[in-house]
């Protein structure tokens, strides 16, 4: 291998006042300056926009697709009754291991249905600091009672926040109705 | 022809010899292969009714249940083919079309055989599309087991272990067709002292136990293959643990000890490990101190004291540990060196007399055993007491003939050095069973992170009073100590001992 | 003769230390949304209409920003610099009429007193860099220093021939001429080029703006700079844009006048002059951006090569060039 020397091309005159170019690039860059004034002058929503990308974050938000994975969150079904049976699934496969579960069996003054399910989440986790929005206990959960919301703002000030309990995650998940009833028919 | 009650088979291709009367599971499982089996248990009577174990035999046109068909001369058998697949995935379909839908709530998940099977020779789809049968769920069977009937495959285990084995024979088939279910005979409840073995037999999740149920999935717990303490049977045990918290003990098979089984006092006996209340850190006069002071101050009390200072040992204590605290006593000059040993009644299958795991090994090691009375220890300078876990200690009268007390205890209690005692589940080591058979603990977890074991507190106290002592490396290591101070031990090393125990030497054992 | 001084310290004031100083702040605005608009963002658009507000926070926090001195300066040095930046830029532009009639010191040696005044700036960046006791701080300021001197060569040679032109150095003569005659745009095209370049070089703006280079000195001169000092560096480098686009104005574009535009008489007149003004200032101000925001940094090498192997020569040329015009073709 020898050494290759490498030439600097030797530039013509009007190559070497640089005019040409910096012409070139300050009618470049002025054509972005009266694109996005126009954009703002003209207040156009973001999509409208022909050249201005900055989103104005707290007015306009993402336009999240249908399988955005968002904040995990438990559901009840159309009878308002939380549909985690404590099987503890998610929690085994919760890579993070954000998911806690502590089981717990249904007492004397329980519900026909309730008594038919026997166990129930005492208490449910989930740290949202330590959740990565994977999505494997929704795909796992043979209940159908953890979902992902289309919901990527968490705000906290301390650790504990982040740590959803049962009812909060209930609160967040809402309604999901259960077509196959399974358990009011035992 | 194989000619000595032997007779030779070909399975899978394989020629394998057995002994005559053996049936086609056993036979298969001396070559490794797995037959699938619901009802069979080789320590019970084959009744033959789950018909997931189906081969192929070659003359038979049908295919057969290997559980249930003696091996013979010449037979030629295949236990997977696609007659054989096809078979099987039809008794699984029988088997599951009424099976709810319960592995969600079901302790039994992970551990059922109905799902392994599911999954290696179902179809994965059911055809069944109409409602369930619906059967009494979520029974109890007194205050151990609860029963579930849409569960049950009735493969009748529990009832022939109750009846062939606990021999109480409580619990039977009831009504006909789809409604046939398990009854408990007499008012319902069980009263078999072995009752809770039917939980581990039973297949599926229809019995569960009442002290484990939903305490915790199987697959978040980790296991040790340890023994039980509970007497001096030493029933070979998995302890299922999670958090530094036994969850559950189960039988581990030993044919020499305890066969598949253990009793529901053994099974049960574990609250002292889960105990939050217990001490964990050492104390000198109350204050709490780390081990190395405390065992300083034990080594200069026992050092002043000499001759005038007495040793009560526990036989809860492992080989290991009764050894370093017969070094001590060497070390110290104390003469007075005897156990407590707690007894009570025992029974027929497993139940031992002697209610603590090693009060051979104490006695090996040259403690003597006493009643709580202790007549042998009047006034005394220093009292050395390891206190047993449970069934005797000493009265506070006994204890105040010592003018100073250097106690293992779980608990806080008056003592001028004060060590936390350690459950069987949190150490290494091994003790002398019932027979003569050594046979290892195997730690699970360490509590509170800094506990130390009676072993590593002893050896502390071994090192302050002679300089010269290095404490044993490993659990391998202390044992070889001991094999090597005692005749009896002679040839065993500690990985001979292994999971399964061994017998000690011919020597003489004194009683 | 009270009221006179007083009336004139006024007028100072008003002038040096409330409309520039705004103006500066406003220029801190338009040059981060000038920016922003130029690479398709919006820049600061929340605090007040516009984000017009903007400049305030800014001045806010600079203001409740804990003033670091750190502890291997020269200290005395360290706060002096800052100020004597700062102060070279406010007088320079007393001298320049920016309305009929209106000129803070209205001297006959008015663009003598521009190239006085402006220089002593050069040593506010230098003693601030040497202060500094830090590398980056010490390369910036000789940088600096080498590159203002460099380039004030060609910035006082390219006014020689406007002078030569207009045979006074009162900048308000220099505006009467032109809007006699003609701006001087037109007959010292090649001049207006030359003090365009150079002015950038002087108010160390990109593509020029080697002392400070970021990506290559940390912040240069003002790297150890924090708070309210770093502020007064910065103001003082805005209001430096304003002067000198001041003067591109008034020696080239004519000052306040319009060409074909008979300004009335009176209060009216003097207004409409200040909005003239202001309006072809403001052009040149956005340039300052403009070019910012497209050019890329000259390499320094390439910065003295430009200031004595082209700019130099190329002025002397040209003095030598109108003086020959004025001696033998067109005698004034």
């Amino acid at each position: 291998m020898g050494i290759k020397v490498v030439r600097r091309p030797k530039l013509s005159f009007t190559e070497r006042i640089y005019l040409g170019p910096i012409v070139k690039g300050l009618r470049l860059t002025i054509g972005h300056f009266f694109g996005t004034l126009t954009d703002v002058v003209l207040r156009r929503k973001q999509h409208e926009r022909k050249t201005a990308t900055t989103m104005q974050y707290p007015e306009e938000r993402w336009d999240f697709k249908d399988n955005f994975r968002g904040a995990p969150v438990l559901v009840s079904d159309q009878f308002d009754r939380m549909k985690c049976v404590a099987c503890q699934i998610c929690e085994f496969v919760c890579p993070p291991k954000a998911i806690t579960i502590w089981p717990s069996e249904f007492d004397e003054s329980a519900d026909d249905v309730e008594k038919g399910v026997e166990k129930y989440p005492e208490r449910f986790e989930i740290d949202m600091l330590r959740c990565i929005y994977c999505g494997y206990c929704e795909e796992s959960c043979p209940e159908e009672a953890i979902f992902l919301l289309q919901e990527a703002e968490l705000v906290g000030r301390t650790k504990e926040e982040f740590v959803f309990d049962r009812e909060k995650l209930l609160a967040m998940g809402g309604v999901r109705e259960d077509r196959a009833l399974k358990w009011h028919n035992k | 022809m194989s000619g000595n009650g032997n007779v030779t088979l070909t399975i899978d291709g394989t020629e394998v010899t057995v002994p005559k009367g053996t049936n086609l599971i056993e036979a298969a499982r001396r070559l490794g292969t797995h037959v699938p089996h619901y009802c069979y248990h080789p320590a019970l009577s084959v009744v033959g009714n789950c018909r997931i174990c189906l081969v192929e035999v070659e003359g038979m046109p049908k295919l057969q249940i290997a559980c249930n068909t003696e091996a013979r001369d010449g037979m030629v058998m295949r236990t997977r083919n696609e007659r054989v697949e096809k078979g099987r995935e039809g008794v699984m379909e029988f088997l599951l079309i009424n099976h709810p839908l319960d592995c969600t709530i079901c302790d039994q998940a992970g551990e059922c055989k109905l799902q392994d099977y599911a999954f290696h020779h179902g179809a994965g789809v059911s055809r069944f599309e109409d409602e369930k049968v619906h059967k009494p769920k979520n029974v109890s069977w007194g205050d151990r087991v609860v029963f579930d009937s849409e569960r049950c495959i009735l493969c009748t285990l529990c009832v022939r272990f109750l009846d062939e084995v606990a021999g109480t024979d409580e619990v039977s088939i009831d009504a006909r067709g789809d409604q046939v279910t398990l009854i408990v005979k007499a008012d319902g409840k069980l009263t078999s002292p072995y009752q809770m073995n039917i939980i581990d037999l039973c297949p599926v999740g229809a019995l569960t136990s009442r002290d484990f149920r939903f305490k915790s999935r199987l697959w978040f717990m980790q296991f040790a293959d340890t023994i039980c303490t509970s007497c001096a049977r030493g029933c070979n045990t998995t302890v299922g643990v999670r958090d530094e918290r036994v969850l559950r003990m189960v039988p581990r098979h030993n044919a020499d000890v305890n066969g598949d089984w253990m009793c529901d006092h053994g099974r049960l006996h574990f609250a002292i490990a889960n105990d939050d209340e217990r001490l964990s850190v050492p104390r000198v006069d109350g204050r709490g101190v780390p081990y190395a002071v405390a065992a300083q101050r034990a080594a200069d009390l026992l050092r002043e004291a000499g001759d005038s200072a007495a040793a009560v040992a526990s036989p809860f204590m492992t080989n290991e540990e009764l050894h370093v605290l017969k070094l001590i006593c060497d070390a110290a000059g104390i003469e007075k060196r005897l156990f407590l040993n707690p007894v009570g009644p025992g029974d027929e299958l497993l139940v031992h007399s002697e209610k603590s795991p090693n009060a051979r090994g104490a006695a090996l090691l040259g403690f003597e055993a006493v009643d709580q009375d202790c007549e042998g220890v009047q006034e005394i300078d220093v009292l050395l007491y390891v206190t047993p876990r449970e069934g005797i200690a000493l009265p506070e009268t006994v204890e105040a003939r010592a003018k100073r007390r250097i106690v293992f205890a779980f608990h806080e209690r008056e003592a001028d050095v004060l060590f936390p005692l350690t459950t069987w589940i949190e150490k290494d080591g091994t003790v002398v069973s019932a027979g003569d058979r050594v046979q290892r603990l195997v730690k699970g977890f360490s509590r509170f992170g800094s506990l130390l074991t009676e072993r590593a507190a002893l050896e502390m106290v071994l090192q302050a009073l002679e300089a010269g002592f290095e404490p044993a490396a490993t659990p391998a290591q202390a044992f070889e100590r001991v094999a090597a101070a005692l005749a009896p031990f002679e040839g065993l090393t500690f990985t001979g001992v292994g999971a399964h125990g061994a017998p000690l030497g011919r020597q003489e054992v004194p009683a | 003769m009270i009221w006179d001084v007083l009336g004139k310290l006024l007028h100072a004031f008003l002038v040096v230390g409330l409309v520039l100083p705004l103006m500066a702040a406003l220029m801190v605005w338009a040059e981060r949304r000038v920016s922003a608009f130029m690479q398709d963002r919006l820049g600061p658009n929340r605090v007040g209409p516009a984000g017009l507000l903007q400049p305030i926070a800014d001045v806010l926090k600079f203001i409740f920003k804990e003033d670091v001195i750190p502890g291997h300066v020269n200290r005395v040095m360290y706060v002096l610099a800052p100020l004597m930046v700062f102060v070279p830029a406010l007088i320079v532009f007393s001298v320049v009429p920016y309305a009929r009639g209106m000129a803070i010191a209205p001297l006959n040696i008015g663009i003598l007193l521009v190239f006085a005044v402006s220089s002593l700036g050069v040593y506010g960046i230098t003693i601030g860099g040497w202060a500094s006791n830090s590398k980056y701080s010490l390369y910036g300021g000789v940088r600096a220093s080498a590159q203002m001197i460099s380039y004030e060569l060609a910035l006082s040679l390219s006014v020689i021939p406007i002078f030569l032109v207009t045979g006074s150095m009162n900048l308000e003569s220099v505006v009467a001429w032109q809007a006699q005659n003609v701006w001087l745009l037109l007959p010292l095209f090649p001049a207006f080029i030359i003090f365009l370049v150079s002015s950038y070089a002087e108010t160390n703006r990109l593509p020029f703006d080697c002392p400070e280079a970021e990506t290559e000195l940390v912040a240069g001169y003002h790297t150890e700079y924090s708070s309210m000092k770093f502020a007064i560096f910065f103001m003082a480098e805005y209001i430096n844009m304003i002067t000198f686009s001041a003067l591109v104005v008034t020696l080239f574009f004519g000052g306040y006048t319009l060409p074909f535009l008979e300004l009335p008489a009176g209060l009216w007149g003097t207004v409409l002059s200040g909005c003239i003004f202001a309006a072809k200032v403001s052009f040149f101000l956005f340039l300052f951006l403009w070019v910012r925001w497209t050019l890329p940094r000259f390499r320094y090498d390439q910065l003295m090569d430009l200031g004595w192997k082209v700019m130099l020569p190329a002025c002397l040329v040209l003095i030598v060039c109108t003086a020959g015009v004025r001696a033998f073709i067109w005698p004034g």
